[in-house]
């Protein structure tokens, strides 16, 4: 006999889908009387099977989607029934209609089954008596548990984005949990088809409403059918929980796509309580369904999926419920396998991994080996923090420690760091790649170049440049009252919504009233806590006091006295508060980077800096502008620190690059700093006009996304899941930084690189390994440096590049003298084999202007394909994965691919180094060879202009370009992304078609091969 | 570009369904004998879409009189290239690789896109509107 469990919540239902009814089958009479109170003794008696058949038959079910009912015996009562269908959208609908109806068997029986008492019925005056009611549970045969793969069982565990555990990368790398929010706010782009038995149109908004946040009542209440109008609180709870139900059945199907196992993806979505609800309803104006776990089968499985959805929109298809549907109207809606479907986009969708909650391991706080630290490499701090250079007075600095919570920091961190954080350039900064540091910007850009921010003044808003700043939502932002904000801010640390927290982080910034917290005319004038709690005032005359106060030692480590800072200028100009914040700047200080010595841009930031000091505190030095002055102030961790007047406008502030820093006598060892720059920009200053603040560019919508919101998935093929739309267009940094370069500088990159053929030694092994007669395609193949290696082992290719100009170099240098047999001799053995009917081959090679996003090649046409030194040029993940996506799909099912692209981590001896992944690298070009591309490009050149004021011209027309007048050289500068260790590796995992063969490292590039799978 | 490239280029302007084979518009057209190899042209057919190929063929053969070049078979069964004779694997040499289109248009059989060529290469690019 087959064994069967209860199914729960998250599990999917098996295709194979039974139900259980449980519940008093056999009808006992009264046992008081024996008698009906109107005096009949006489009493319906059924069989189970009778039982049955009136159950199905008042649900209109179709006996032929049944596949078995058993009804199990305990002596002689039947209790239990089992109903097996191989539809499991039967079963839910059976489960379905079950609830709504009177659950006890003879009320089943009764032939008014809208009736809502239960119990025993007499057939002369259909008097009705207690009874057991029915329960309804799904069942699966219990036989498939394998230890691996079992469910988790019980109740759902409880989840949590894994965000503040010390072995944190450990446990993302291992976990098969995901997390995955802003599921909840809906883009509701329903198609429905029209029923006889409802509006369509009517069933839309109420749906729509009910989704954006409303309650069931008050969407459905002033809807006009009989049902509607009586709906009660419990009916619409019920309600919305078969919603639920039936908006995670179209959640799991869509994310099963990811699920390698045929076991299907564990959902837990929060069952919401009423209150809940309502709670969340108003705080987020946003539908109920905010944020959910999901399990999948394996870590691997969980990878695709958070790299899969990540900022996607997502549409998913659900079957509504009957119980909703039957809302809207009075009639019996039969039970047919094709109720309405209806879609439902979902906003972009933020993942990240989440694990079962161990509350002991999450308490743990991180601990600092010193014995450890001490080995990390590095300066040690030359200059102490310490009370010697105590009593330290600088106008208008001043220090809040804690303000910001344990709590709020690590959710804070889990997004601001977290796998998919906007760091810069990913956000466009024109020179936001070279400097050292990570940052990312929100709000404006605040542009290094040309230390300026990056007004919006006619830019488009497809072209915003940079995220906008995280808000609260306006009925806090309107509400004065600091308790609803800290409430709010509490609420999401709960619910670990990171960038909530932020916007509610900067909120409490704007809102920070320094003169409460501080006296500017020196007196102790501290209110603790008249902002909220977790400020505590420090103010500079009580250095003493508070040094030997317990806020001394905040946080473990001691807190140096140079940090109470005083307002000596009485005139100083320090307002009370900075409502106009509009601007962010985070700053990731690994342990040995600093910031130079600098002045914040008086023309475009107002007075007040505001700096947040998140995970390490460091040590940060400020020098009077001329002066010899020199002073030290430690930022603990959770700081807030201001600058405004004095300390703002006259004082320079840097940080050392050093790993550790003294504070007091103490050595602190630095950890990563996360630090969030609170500015306000302003107004470009023209014409002696006032600058004012600049507009908040702000968003409720989380996490802040800067693109032009992508096309709905549904749009774009299967294969191309993964990549958005705005991804196949060529983002300018591509065009200005990648194809005008190579178009400008294609001769003399033929000349003095493409001619000399050196070739990357991964692909020389791979031409040569080609079986004879193979058709190759060389995507991205320039001035087509490989186009001989390839004719002369027996095989035939065809290039594409972007540049046309170099296309044009590949397909002019033999013409122009450079035979093949000159080549030879030149080249050495390596093209011996060359015979002379493949040098006419190498005379017209064959090559097209295309993008390797769009290859204009049929599928699975090429036996081979290669693609060097290409895939750094691509500026985003999309297109990365994209142009993998297109090799797959244009070589044949077998066929192997080579692709080679430059490495973050050089080696020691190399020319290249690189601080980041993304990075501009610059190019050289000599004047001479411009001029041909210049001609070929416009006709401005009267043939006269001498080579200098060529290269002027040259540097003048192409935008990004720089002019050395000494070496009278024009300076390109090419982007390039340059991959880290597993990062190709990675993103081959993505694309399902194909296989990674093999992997390598030689002379700076990273080489895969692939081999292309059904 | 030779008709060998031709074979295997397609468009990919949104909204075609195969993209295949290109039509040509053919103004300037060159022809430039070289030698046969007979195992290279019997590796290639496997690989070629023999259909697109003859329909080519058929497009150029009009501008194209001047060189008096052979006419193939409308239908070779390129999975048995061994009883292929010598003769027309010189005819299929022909027209693959010494037949180039110099200046002229692709055109997208489903939405009628012309991809201009020029000195021989084809400009594959699409603009923004067509991805």
């Amino acid at each position: 006999m087959t064994t069967y469990r209860t199914l729960f919540p998250h599990e999917p239902l098996p295709s194979n889908s039974a139900l259980h009814l449980q519940g008093a089958f056999t009808p006992k009479r009264p046992t008081d009387a024996r008698k009906c109170r109107c005096g009949s003794p006489t009493y319906i008696e059924q069989t189970v099977t009778e039982y049955l058949e009136s159950i199905m038959g008042s649900f209109g079910m179709d006996a032929s989607s049944i596949d078995s009912v058993n009804a199990i015996h305990n002596g002689e009562d039947v209790s239990k029934v089992r109903i097996s269908s191989s539809s499991s959208f039967v079963t839910r609908q059976l489960v379905d209609r079950l609830k709504r109806r009177d659950l006890s068997p003879l009320g089943l029986m009764c032939a008014n089954i809208n009736t809502t008492s239960k119990g025993y019925c007499c057939r002369l005056c259909g008097a009705k008596y207690g009874g057991r009611p029915l329960q309804i549970t799904h069942v699966s045969p219990a036989a498939d548990e394998d230890e691996d793969r079992r469910w988790a069982r019980a109740a759902p565990p409880k989840f949590q984005r894994i965000i503040n555990a010390d072995d944190i990368d450990e446990r993302r790398r291992e976990t098969r949990f995901v997390y995955i929010e802003n599921v909840g706010d809906w883009n509701v782009d329903m198609e429905l088809e029209a029923s006889s038995f409802y509006d369509a149109s009517d069933i839309k908004k109420c749906l729509h409403s009910i989704l954006l946040g409303d309650s069931m009542q008050n969407s459905i209440s002033h809807r006009s059918t009989h049902k509607a109008a009586n709906i009660n609180t419990t009916t619409a709870s019920d309600v919305q929980d078969d919603l639920r139900q039936a908006i995670q059945d179209g959640i799991r199907q869509y994310i099963s796509r990811y699920d390698s196992s045929s076991l299907g993806v564990e959902l837990y979505m929060k069952s919401d309580t009423s209150q809940e609800k309502t709670k969340m309803a108003v705080s987020n104006h946003c539908g109920v369904y905010k944020h959910f776990h999901v399990g999948m089968r394996s870590h691997e499985d969980a990878v695709k999926l958070v790299a899969g959805l990540q900022g996607k929109h997502v549409k998913i298809e659900c079957s509504l419920p009957i119980s909703f549907l039957s809302l809207f109207t009075d009639s019996d809606i039969p039970l047919c396998d094709n109720t309405p479907k209806v879609s439902i986009t979902m906003s972009k969708l933020f993942l990240d991994y989440a694990d079962v909650l161990l509350p002991k391991r999450i308490r743990e706080k991180p601990t600092i080996d010193p014995n450890q630290q001490h080995q990390i490499p590095g300066l040690p701090s030359r200059s102490e923090c310490t009370s010697t250079t105590s009593h330290i007075n600088i106008s208008g600095l001043h220090l809040l420690p804690n303000f910001v919570s344990e709590a709020e920091e690590q959710v804070m961190l889990a997004v601001l760091t977290g796998p998919d954080a906007p760091w810069a350039p990913a956000q466009y900064t024109p020179s936001g790649g070279q400097i050292k540091r990570r940052v990312q910007h929100y709000g404006y850009v605040f542009d290094y170049e040309s230390a300026d921010v990056l007004r919006r003044d006619g830019l488009s808003k497809n072209d915003s440049r940079c995220p906008p700043l995280p808000a609260v939502d306006m009925g806090i932002k309107q509400n004065g009252n600091g308790e609803r904000l800290e409430e709010w801010i509490a609420q999401n640390v709960v619910e670990r919504r990171g960038w909530e927290v932020v916007a509610g982080v900067i909120e409490r910034t704007r809102r920070i009233d320094f003169t409460t917290h501080f006296k500017l005319d020196g007196t102790n004038n501290e209110k603790p806590g008249s902002l909220n709690d977790r400020v505590e005032s420090l103010s500079l005359n009580n250095a003493a006091e508070i040094n030997n106060d317990t806020t001394s030692s905040v946080n473990g480590s001691q807190v140096c006295d140079t940090s109470i800072t005083k307002p000596v200028n009485e005139s100083t100009s320090t307002q009370g508060t900075y409502p106009n914040i509009n601007q962010l700047t985070i700053n990731e200080y690994t342990p040995g980077q600093g910031i130079g010595s600098h002045v914040d841009t008086e023309t475009a930031f107002d007075d007040g800096l505001l700096i947040i000091t998140l995970s390490g505190g460091i040590v940060m030095e400020f020098r009077k502008v001329n002066q010899d002055v020199k002073k030290l102030v430690y930022l603990p961790p959770r700081s807030l620190i201001l600058l405004s007047g004095e300390a703002r406008y006259t004082f320079e502030h840097m940080i050392v690059s050093r790993t550790t820093d003294t504070v007091n006598g103490e050595v602190i060892p630095r950890k990563i700093r996360v630090s969030l720059t609170l500015r306000t920009a302003l107004t470009a200053s023209t014409g002696g006009a006032q600058a004012t603040p600049l507009k908040r560019y702000e968003t409720t919508t989380f996490p802040p996304f800067w693109s032009q919101p992508a096309d709905s998935e549904a749009t774009l093929g299967e294969k191309a899941s993964t990549i958005d739309r705005s991804d196949l267009i060529t983002p300018s940094t591509e065009r200005k930084h990648v194809h005008a370069v190579y178009d400008a500088i294609a001769t003399q990159w033929h000349h003095t690189r493409g001619k000399r053929g050196v070739l990357w030694p991964g692909a020389t092994q791979f031409i040569e390994n080609l079986p004879m007669g193979s058709i190759v395609a060389d995507v991205g193949c320039g001035d087509g440096k490989y186009f001989s290696a390839i004719l002369g082992a027996d095989s035939y290719v065809i290039g594409t590049d972007i540049s046309e100009a170099l296309l044009r170099t590949a397909s002019s240098a033999e013409k122009n003298g450079e035979t093949m047999s000159q080549k030879k001799s030149v080249e050495g053995p390596q093209y011996q084999k060359l015979s002379e009917d493949k040098s006419l081959l190498s005379l017209n090679p064959a090559v097209a202007v295309a993008d390797c996003i769009h290859i204009p090649f049929r599928s699975g046409s090429f036996d081979a394909a290669i693609c060097i030194a290409v895939m750094h040029h691509l500026s985003t993940k999309g297109r990365r994965l994209r142009c993998l996506s297109e090799l797959s799909r244009i070589v044949r099912v077998g066929g192997l691919i080579n692709v080679q692209a430059w490495a973050l981590e050089q080696e020691e001896d190399s020319k290249r180094k690189f601080h980041g992944s993304d990075v501009l690298v610059p190019f050289n070009a000599q004047p001479k060879y411009l001029q041909a591309s210049l001609t070929s490009k416009s006709n401005q050149n009267d043939g006269r202009t001498s080579s200098k004021g060529v290269a002027q011209m040259i540097s003048e027309s192409y935008d990004g370009a720089d002019f050395d007048s000494k070496k009278n050289l024009v300076i390109f500068q090419r982007y390039c992304h340059m991959y880290r260790k597993g990062e190709l590796e990675e993103l081959v995992d993505q694309i399902p078609t194909l296989q990674l063969i093999d992997s390598a490292f030689e002379k700076g590039n990273h080489v895969v091969l692939l081999r292309v799978s059904a | 570009m030779r008709l060998l490239t031709h074979n295997f280029l397609k468009s990919n302007v949104k909204g075609t369904e195969n993209g295949y084979p290109l039509n040509i518009e053919a103004t300037t057209l060159k022809y430039e004998e070289s030698p046969v190899n007979k195992p290279f042209i019997l590796n290639l057919l496997p690989k070629l879409n023999y259909a697109a190929f003859y329909s080519a063929v058929q497009q150029l053969s009009p501008h194209c009189t001047e060189y008096s070049l052979p006419e193939i078979p409308s239908d070779i069964d390129t999975s048995n290239v061994d009883v292929i004779d010598e003769e027309t694997i010189g005819k299929l040499h022909t027209w693959l690789l010494d037949v180039y289109l110099v200046e002229g248009f692709l055109v997208c059989p489903d939405t009628g896109r012309k991809f201009p060529v020029k000195d021989c290469i084809p400009n594959m690019i699409l603009h923004e509107d067509e991805i």
